[in-house]
């Protein structure tokens, strides 16, 4: 996805909406909003605006960094200060307290936030997973729904096709229907046995998008479809099947993967 | 004494952080006698919030409501110290329905328009976002809002920009949904050519890595 352009009315101005006839909580609600000091309205948008991570890699947030860099200034003007005393007093008994005390403390206390900060990484990666997988399987299942709507529109097809005959323009007609139907159907096709067709030895009836609209062709025409798969894979185990995806040359022209379903006249693959 | 004044240094200069966090509140409110009394009466207050707002106003799997207009409730909820409810598991087309029979008394976050104002009274705006466009990154043929002419643009049912954006483009075939999310999946899986979206909002879809293909 892009942004593309502004959508050419006005910037939204948000904020609390109270009934009509409770105008008095909204003069209240402004009056707490302009108590709270601007650093706070600041803290609260960065809060969540930060808090989307933008990638994998970027998952420390500018607060997060600002902390650690803070905490470890802290130490180094500490042992600055303990070099000084330690100058100033030589061998007195502060100057063994700070070496053995203080500089340990500092020490863990590194150690500790080091330690919490890499745990937090790998909350938040955690997390995230968890929201992609969620997403991943939320997509699957919609696909999957709308795969399972092209099925439908291919084995209904054959169902038809296997009782009643159809002359060439209805055919035609019967496919334009399929693609219009359904915005995921790039083009439908029925395809014969040679000689079945009584006009043709070979036909395969067409309809695909093409610029704005539909376009119908006789595959035949194109290439020998008796050797390809959603063709060949079909006629060979008499079973409905999806095709590996593939570059149609010569029909459609573009990627695409192909659902095939048998039409069976009076039991025999036609 | 030079020792402690030391200490007590790092110690403020170790603390800082935190005491600049703490130091925000109390600042008097000054209510009127009026407002204090209506404060007295009324100690429940039901507020509706959008699911599928984020960051602004969203909803998690386990039910619970986060974002922005959130942490502003609690500050509200602290100061006027009253109980405000959370209304949960509604739509925003079902909150919008339930404040107008007053089964809601506030929406935590909404776009101010003459419309709304026939039956809502709004507060100062504390956030203020432009409404964009967005479409399939490899989409080369939709520059303009003229371009959109004819084309399907998704939008969610009972937004601030619906009525203002199909007057202003009636040749758009609208395509309605109930969340953001939905009206940025049309897009992406083609049944709509384009989305009207509160720009921050349509932002922490995309960074949210949803839409990297």
């Amino acid at each position: 996805l892009k942004i593309a352009f502004k959508a050419g009315i006005k910037d939204g101005q948000l904020g609390f909406a109270v009934r009509k006839d409770w105008s008095i909580l909204a003069s209240l609600i402004d009056k707490v909003m302009t108590s709270i000091p601007v650093p706070v309205h600041q803290k609260i948008l960065n809060k969540w605006v930060s808090q989307v991570p933008a990638t994998f890699d970027d998952n420390l947030s500018v607060e997060d960094i600002i902390g650690t860099v803070y905490q470890f200034i802290v130490v180094a003007l500490l042992i600055l200060l303990i070099i000084v005393l330690a100058r100033k007093w030589h061998q007195t008994l502060q100057l063994k307290i700070m070496v053995y005390v203080v500089l340990p403390v500092f020490f863990v206390l590194t150690l500790i936030l080091s330690y919490s900060n890499w745990k937090n990484e790998q909350l938040i990666s955690a997390k995230i997973k968890s929201q992609v997988t969620e997403l991943s399987h939320q997509y699957a299942r919609y696909i999957d729904v709308q795969l399972e709507k092209i099925t439908q529109v291919a084995t209904t097809t054959a169902d038809i096709l296997s009782t009643a005959h159809f002359s060439e323009q209805n055919l035609y007609q019967l496919l334009q229907k399929n693609v219009s139907g359904n915005r995921f159907i790039y083009g439908a096709a029925i395809a014969f046995e040679p000689n079945i067709y009584s006009n043709y030895r070979r036909f395969s009836p067409y309809v695909y998008r093409k610029d704005a609209g539909l376009d119908s062709i006789n595959i035949a025409n194109s290439y020998d479809y008796l050797s390809f798969e959603w063709y060949a894979a079909v006629r060979e185990t008499h079973h409905s099947r999806w095709s590996e995806p593939y570059f149609d040359d010569g029909a459609g022209n573009a990627y695409m993967v192909t659902f095939s379903a048998p039409i069976k006249r009076d039991g025999q693959f036609i | 004494m030079y020792r402690l004044i030391l200490l007590i240094f790092c110690w403020i200069v170790y603390c800082a952080p935190s005491i600049a966090e703490t130091a925000d509140v109390n600042i008097p409110l000054n209510l009127t006698n009026e407002e204090k009394s209506w404060l007295a009466q009324h100690r429940l207050i039901r507020v509706g919030v959008d699911p599928a707002y984020p960051p602004y106003d969203f909803r998690t799997d386990d039910g619970n409501y986060h974002g922005i207009s959130l942490d502003y409730i609690d500050i509200i909820d602290q100061k006027l110290n009253i109980s405000i409810k959370i209304v949960p598991g509604l739509t925003w087309s079902e909150i919008m329905s339930r404040i107008k029979q007053h089964k809601i008394d506030v929406l935590s976050l909404a776009a101010d328009t003459a419309e709304r104002r026939k039956f809502l009274t709004f507060t100062k705006p504390h956030i203020s976002l432009p409404i964009v466009i967005m479409t399939q990154k490899d989409n080369d043929s939709i520059h303009s809002l003229t371009d959109l002419n004819g084309r399907v643009v998704a939008m969610v049912q009972n937004y601030f920009y619906v009525n203002e954006f199909t007057k202003n483009n009636p040749g758009i075939k609208p395509f309605f949904v109930a969340t953001p999310l939905d009206a940025l999946n049309a897009v992406v899986f083609g049944q709509a050519d384009g989305v009207v979206i509160n720009l921050g909002v349509g932002l922490i879809f995309v960074k949210n890595m949803l839409y990297l293909i």
